[in-house]
């Protein structure tokens, strides 16, 4: 149940940064716009959020 | 128990009062510790020690300077401090954001200090001479300039204009920062004003962004048309300050008292003193405008 | 020999009278405020920096700056340890397994390790800086942005084995941490992000406002939610110094944090903050019963003591012999001797050796001062916690909300408390810990901004990171980590499981 919670409130958190993140410049590899490397890490935290919570239900119906 | 408690109190309140014992006039300054502030110190010292009024340098970090001066500006009563502004502040971050600009919003009250911008190199590092950056006739390669502040970036913008490289700035926190890329060859090259650079060793100047060349550092003025950036320090007040006599009479006090002038130029800093309070209306418009033009209006040309 | 020479000179310096008394008076009052959670070794020197320009020997004012800052280390270790509220970045590490040592009842233990280790760290550090700040000195040049940017995510990598559960939340945590690091003004562009037009979030998230609300705030909310059982943070405290056992378990570690603390504490920006954490890291690894960590394991407080206090002393050799200061600690030190006349560099030993070597003996006997001082503070120190909670969570309040209104001068501070208070409170009902979230926090930004320099230098060549030697060697160590991270956890589930059957 904490997980579940857990992983649902990665995720939120991981979309608000990723929807803040959008308004700015994204920019290229070489030249990094700010909105690069928060959009990154957010998409990352969204993933482990979706895994954390699939984790936990599988835990459960075990 | 109880002892741990009145302990605790005992230290709340010595902090406070540790914290609140300045009653003199506050120099705030917009920086954090280190680097840019240290003038500032200097100047508090040196007014405190032979103008005979107490400075005491506030430190109130943020936003490169901009919440220094916001915080200043929004005040109801001006008694007891004064705002120490820099062109880096006051000018580049107007242009860069437009609604922090308070240029017309200060007078200057104290003498302002001088210092040119300055293009500097590793004294083992790939470039060794303006040639090698300007000459065209030199294959084309990739330079990195680095930099510690928006005035610092405006003048690599320049630089990169005027050169058939790939001239990039590379941002730091710093000049500290910026010099230790420098020397440990991460960067090709780094700008800062030039009082800071005489200080720092393992570096040569390769030239001085204004037409008049200093010791040791030619001007670029060959290569760069009508250079000109040259970055100030000086106290300034908010225009409502009706009665700013006893600061200026002050500080004018001590840099005259013991020829201050020859200390500052020693350091590569030179002051300008001919100050009326239109300082502001003569000097620093101009010079934002100028800019302005340069580095907004032309990139808008391109496009 | 000339360094001989040169360290018995030194202590003729620091052994005058007032340079002993200012000494004294600065390692104190940095560990007075080392104590107070928000209030670091910068708010310590920045708060006592007027006391300085009334001294007129600059010997004695960098002494006393000296003093205050490592001092603070002292202090902030007290206050993680008793009330799981780190005293400064640094002391973080020590809340894990320092705070649950106290819940055992092991507070005097933990307190005296951590300050036995720091004087080790303390001593050893000073002799290094007397026999190798030149060459040591040149290390800071080796470390351009890749590098920098590699061992950042090594340091992220250590940041997630301070979790001491579920790895995946572990990494989530150092995620969250590095959005929440990411506000503010972006160094590179200078657009300000994620602020949400709040103009006191420009410069970002305080990290005292973060850690007060997240651990001491945080704390606190769920305990109003969840009665104790019984009144008081622990109800039995065992003999008050360590057992034989423990001073063994501590050893090791110790020297190893030592040697980390030395190293890292040379480089500029993050190295001195990546020492306690990186030392926990280390242990964690290295260790027989890793399963212990997070529970009050000895060498989660004696590694990253040393590894802090062995850091904080290294990180004047850059300052003194290059002028580059590592910490913003550290430049308010260096603009004070510019002040006063002394420009730092090459020269300075030359120029200056009595305040060079000054400064080293008097480190040395300040490291001294403090294990004195604090050893026989233990005793006082583990009484705080026999106090009720109830009366003792509202000082905690009123000195947290204090030292919030204190860094800045800023009532925004203080409310920014209560949304990580509430934050807090949520990770700590759904198993999460704050510790990596902090880490992430502190060293997210500074990952981004040198991985972005890195690619503006190579012009958007990823493979500057594994073409520069040093930031290579970084990577290769962090993949190994990994490696045996996801190892041990495989092999660890099974031993779970194995016992949960049981």
């Amino acid at each position: 149940m904490k997980d579940t919670l857990a992983g649902i409130l990665f995720v939120i958190i991981g979309s608000i940064f990723l929807f803040i993140s959008k308004s700015y410049k994204i920019g290229t590899t070489a030249a990094m716009g700010p909105g690069y490397f928060p959009m990154l890490i957010a998409i990352l935290l969204i993933i482990f959020g979706v895994v954390i919570f699939i984790k936990s239900l599988y835990g459960h119906s075990k | 128990m109880k002892k741990i408690i009145s302990f605790l109190v005992f230290i709340f309140f010595s902090l406070n009062t540790v914290v609140h014992a300045n009653p003199d006039t506050s120099l705030i300054v917009g920086y954090g510790p280190g680097g840019t502030d240290t003038l500032f110190r200097v100047f508090a010292k040196d007014t405190t020690e032979h103008g005979g009024l107490k400075l005491t340098v506030e430190n109130r970090a943020g936003a490169n300077g901009v919440l220094a001066i916001k915080s200043y500006l929004q005040k109801q009563s001006f008694d007891n401090e004064v705002l120490g502004v820099t062109g880096g502040q006051t000018l580049f971050e107007a242009i860069t954001n437009p609604e922090n600009n308070f240029i017309e919003e200060f007078k200057f009250i104290g003498p302002v200090l001088k210092s040119p911008l300055a293009l500097a190199v590793s004294s083992n590092g790939s470039i060794k001479s303006l040639e090698d950056l300007f000459d065209k006739s030199k294959p084309r390669r990739v330079v990195n300039i680095a930099v510690g502040g928006e005035f610092h970036r405006a003048l690599a913008t320049l630089i990169a204009k005027h050169s058939h490289h790939d001239v990039r700035a590379v941002m730091y926190k710093g000049g500290a920062d910026a010099n230790v890329a420098l020397k440990g060859g991460h960067v090709d090259a780094q700008v800062d004003v030039y009082g800071w650079f005489i200080q720092q060793e393992g570096i040569k100047i390769l030239g001085v962004a204004q037409k008049t060349p200093l010791e040791s550092a030619p001007s670029l003025d060959p290569y760069i048309p009508n250079i000109n950036a040259v970055n100030f320090w000086s106290i300034a007040v908010s225009k409502k300050v009706q009665n700013t006599q006893k600061i200026e009479q002050a500080i004018r006090q001590s840099y005259v008292k013991n020829n201050r002038t020859q200390y500052w130029n020693k350091l590569g800093y030179q002051i300008d003193d001919n100050l009326n309070s239109d300082y502001v209306q003569r000097v620093v418009i101009p010079e934002y405008n100028r800019w302005k033009k340069i580095l907004v209006d032309d990139s808008n040309k391109k496009k | 020999m000339d360094i001989l020479n040169n360290i018995v000179s030194g202590f003729s310096v620091a052994v005058s009278v007032t340079n002993l008394l200012w000494c004294f008076i600065g390692v104190t009052m940095g560990t007075l405020v080392g104590v107070l959670p928000a209030l670091g070794p910068l708010a310590a020197v920045s708060i006592l920096l007027p006391i300085v320009f009334n001294i007129a020997d600059p010997v004695t004012g960098i002494i006393f700056l000296a003093g205050v800052y490592y001092g603070t280390q002292y202090g902030g270790s007290t206050t993680a340890i008793l009330l799981n509220i780190p005293g400064e970045i640094s002391s973080t590490v020590t809340t894990i397994d320092g705070n649950q040592m106290a819940r055992k009842g092991r507070a005097g233990a933990a307190l005296s390790i951590a300050a036995m280790s720091s004087f080790f760290a303390g001593t050893v550090a000073t002799i290094i800086i007397a026999l190798l700040s030149q060459p040591l000195s040149k290390t800071a040049f080796f470390f351009g942005a890749a590098e920098y940017g590699a061992l950042m995510l090594l340091g992220l990598f250590a940041a997630v084995s301070l979790n001491h559960g579920s790895m995946l939340k572990g990494i989530a945590m150092v995620f969250v941490g590095i959005l929440l690091g990411l506000v503010g003004s972006d160094v590179n562009s200078g657009v300000v992000r994620f602020t949400l037009g709040i103009q006191e979030l420009t410069d970002g998230i305080p990290f005292a406002i973060l850690a007060m609300g997240l651990f001491g705030l945080g704390e606190i909310v769920y305990l109003l939610f969840h009665e104790r059982k019984d009144n008081k943070i622990i109800t039995t405290v065992d003999n008050l110094y360590p057992t034989k056992k423990e001073m063994k378990e501590s050893l090791m570690p110790t020297l190893r944090g030592t040697f980390l603390g030395s190293i890292l504490g040379l480089l500029p920006g993050g190295g001195a903050i990546m020492s306690s954490f990186a030392s926990y890291a280390v242990e964690k690894k290295i260790s027989k019963k890793p399963e212990e960590f997070g529970r009050g394991a000895v060498a989660g407080v004696a590694g990253p003591e040393a590894a802090n206090n062995a850091g904080a002393q290294t990180s004047f050799i850059p300052m003194l012999s290059l002028g580059i200061p590592t910490t913003p600690t550290i430049a308010i030190i260096l603009a004070v001797l510019i002040i006063q006349g002394i420009q730092p560099g090459t020269t300075v030993i030359s120029k200056h050796p009595d305040l060079f070597w000054g400064l080293i003996a008097s480190m040395w006997i300040g490291n001294f001062m403090l294990l004195l001082l604090n050893l026989p503070l233990v005793g006082l120190w583990v009484s705080i916690l026999k106090i009720s909670w109830k009366i003792l969570y509202p000082i905690i309040i009123l000195i947290c909300l204090t030292g919030a209104y204190y860094i800045n001068k800023s009532w925004f501070d203080v409310l920014l408390l209560f949304p990580f208070a509430l934050l807090g409170y949520i990770f700590k009902r759904l198993d999460c810990q704050p510790a990596s979230l902090i880490m992430g926090f502190v060293l997210g930004a500074l990952f981004e901004e040198h991985v972005r320099r890195a690619l503006i230098i190579s012009r958007g060549d990823w493979l500057i990171f594994l073409n520069k030697p040093i930031s290579l060697a970084f990577i290769v160590v962090t993949c190994i980590l990994l490696i045996i991270g996801i190892s041990y956890r495989k092999k660890n589930q099974e031993d779970n499981t194995k016992i949960l059957k049981n």
